[in-house]
């Protein structure tokens, strides 16, 4: 299809959001569920309260930082990984068992263990996005061809330029989806830990609304988080993918 | 004996990955400056195993590899490869694959561009330096390997069954263009080839490996005037190396009792 057409297909998927919302919402009192208009009102009040910004930011803060731990660890771990036969066959069990169980129900254990506050928080991000990250890096260093590193080699390469010049760059693609998949569950994990054991933060912005009854505040909160994910999603992890893994014939 | 006049000296050399079955035994070879020397036999005879022994890809069992009378025992520049994948980097566009290997030889950039551009003239891909691999037809992409290995000057190249994917007219004009590349810069060629025609084509001697603990090779020297066009193709000599060489195949040929080895 042609680029227009794909665009006004996607962009009329938005009025028709609101028309269902609006129809739904029609049905009930503002108070229990609101409809556009009313969130809407509640967003500028919200973008305009130091208070929002702070929940904001200190979920992003958690993020930033859980994720990047996840992602520095895992990639140093699926190298080792993809490099050592035996260390692959000793994670397997591991990874598997991890993969298996939601992030977000090992939250009330590193509540327990690390207090209330960012902690326990970034605990579950790391938790989320580590083995996404982690399974994909080994599945990239497994992908590596043979070719490519002996065709390395007879150029004379040592072990620091077959890194930096093949293992890198084949390992990319694979690592990129990682990181993306990675990253779609912790931000959703983050949000549902701060839901049950925060004490700040966009999640705890939305379940303490719940319990004043503001479901407008509740939706201003889901529609950020959507947003945000959107943003980064859009302005951060595709160009970054599409800067250094574009050469992969699927990514 | 290591010849002193030798580029490749290959002694002795016996293969076997699992310490149970021969792949090869007792291969030895003299391969002077500037010759071109095709292999050919059956698929799983181990062509590819010997040219990896070669390269420094795979340890040998026993016997051991001379460039110029050094020994040598792992990978390098001046044995240059191409690949019967190819194993371009896909992540790279056409000039910086030609550059790989002077960037991993640290050249500094003005000059790696300089070379690299030289390169792609030679094999005829000028206007192509920024295309990305995966725009290229296979007969392109087999360019720019060669390039990639021309580019070091590499005193001897190793060639696994580089035109295998090629149809039938490219597969001719790459010939032909090797051969005029060879006779430019001088290099040793060792060729893997299935096709008999290519051999007796491009070859100065032609080894015939057999099946099953590779005991012997054959040996078949062509010496068919250079430089060679397609019109030798027509001449009785050629058809007379290739139905030599088909002999050969056809038989199985050892020469047992003749010597324990074999001999290039
Ligand atoms: N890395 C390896 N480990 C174990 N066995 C191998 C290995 N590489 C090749 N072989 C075996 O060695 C034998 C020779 O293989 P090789 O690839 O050298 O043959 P070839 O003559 O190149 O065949 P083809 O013409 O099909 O490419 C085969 O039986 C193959 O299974
Ligand atoms: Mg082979």
């Amino acid at each position: 299809m042609i680029g227009w057409k794909k665009w006004v297909w996607g962009s009329l998927s938005i009025p028709f959001l609101f028309l269902v919302w609006t129809a739904i919402a029609s049905r009930y009192p503002d108070l229990i569920f609101p409809g556009p208009l009313v969130v809407i009102n509640e967003f500028t009040v919200q973008l305009a309260s130091a208070e929002f910004y702070d929940h904001v930011g200190i979920s992003l803060y958690r993020l930033g930082i859980g994720f990047s731990i996840a992602a520095v660890s895992a990639f140093l771990v699926g190298t080792l990984a993809g490099l050592s036969h035996p260390f692959r066959l000793f994670l397997n069990p591991i990874v598997s068992f991890f993969q298996a169980t939601p992030p977000m129900a090992w939250a009330p254990l590193f509540i327990l263990l690390l207090d209330l506050g960012n902690a326990p928080m970034i605990a579950v991000i790391v938790m989320a996005a580590f083995f996404p990250i982690l399974v994909n890096v080994i599945q990239g260093m497994e992908l590596i061809k043979q070719s490519h590193i002996r065709a390395a080699l007879s150029f004379g390469a040592n072990r620091f330029q077959l890194a930096r010049y093949v293992y890198l760059p084949e390992v990319m693609p694979s690592a990129f989806s990682g990181v993306i998949v990675g990253f779609g569950i912790a931000w959703r994990s983050l949000v549902a830990a701060e839901m049950i054991g925060g004490d700040a933060g966009i999640g705890w912005l939305i379940s303490t609304s719940g319990q004043m009854a503001n479901s407008s505040l509740v939706m201003v909160g889901i529609i950020t988080i959507g947003l945000m994910a959107l943003f980064f999603e859009l302005v951060l992890l595709q160009p970054l993918k599409k800067r250094f893994a574009s050469w992969a014939p699927r990514s | 004996m290591v010849k002193q006049n030798n580029k490749l000296t290959i002694e002795n050399l016996n293969l076997s990955y699992d310490g149970k079955r021969t792949i090869f035994k007792n291969v030895s070879a003299h391969i002077k400056k500037g010759e071109f020397v095709s292999i050919v036999g059956p698929s799983g005879c181990g062509k590819s195993s010997l040219l990896n022994v070669i390269a420094g890809f795979v340890q040998p069992t026993s016997g051991e590899i001379y460039v110029n009378q050094t020994p040598v025992k792992k990978p390098g520049p001046d044995r240059a490869v191409v690949f019967q994948d190819l194993a371009l980097f896909p992540w790279l566009n056409v000039i910086d694959n030609v550059a790989f290997g002077l960037k991993i030889q640290s050249m500094d950039k003005k000059e790696r561009i300089e070379k690299s551009m030289e390169a792609i003239q030679l094999v005829g891909l000028s206007g192509y330096e920024n295309a990305s691999i995966h725009d290229l037809s296979g007969g392109m992409k087999q360019r720019v390997a060669i390039a990639r290995t021309l580019v070091t000057n590499p005193e001897i190249l190793l060639m696994d069954e580089p035109f295998s994917a090629l149809d039938a007219q490219t597969r001719e004009n790459m010939q032909d263009e090797l051969m005029r590349i060879q006779e430019q810069t001088g290099m040793t060629i060792i060729l893997v080839t299935h096709s008999i025609d290519e051999a007796v084509y491009l070859s100065d001697r032609v080894v015939v490996m057999q099946n099953g603990g590779g005991e012997i090779l054959d040996l078949i020297d062509v010496s068919l005037p250079r430089p060679r066009n397609l019109e030798v193709r027509l001449t009785p000599a050629f058809n007379e190396y290739k139905r030599q060489l088909i002999q050969h195949l056809k038989e199985g040929h050892v020469h047992k009792g003749e010597q324990s080895g074999s001999g290039i």
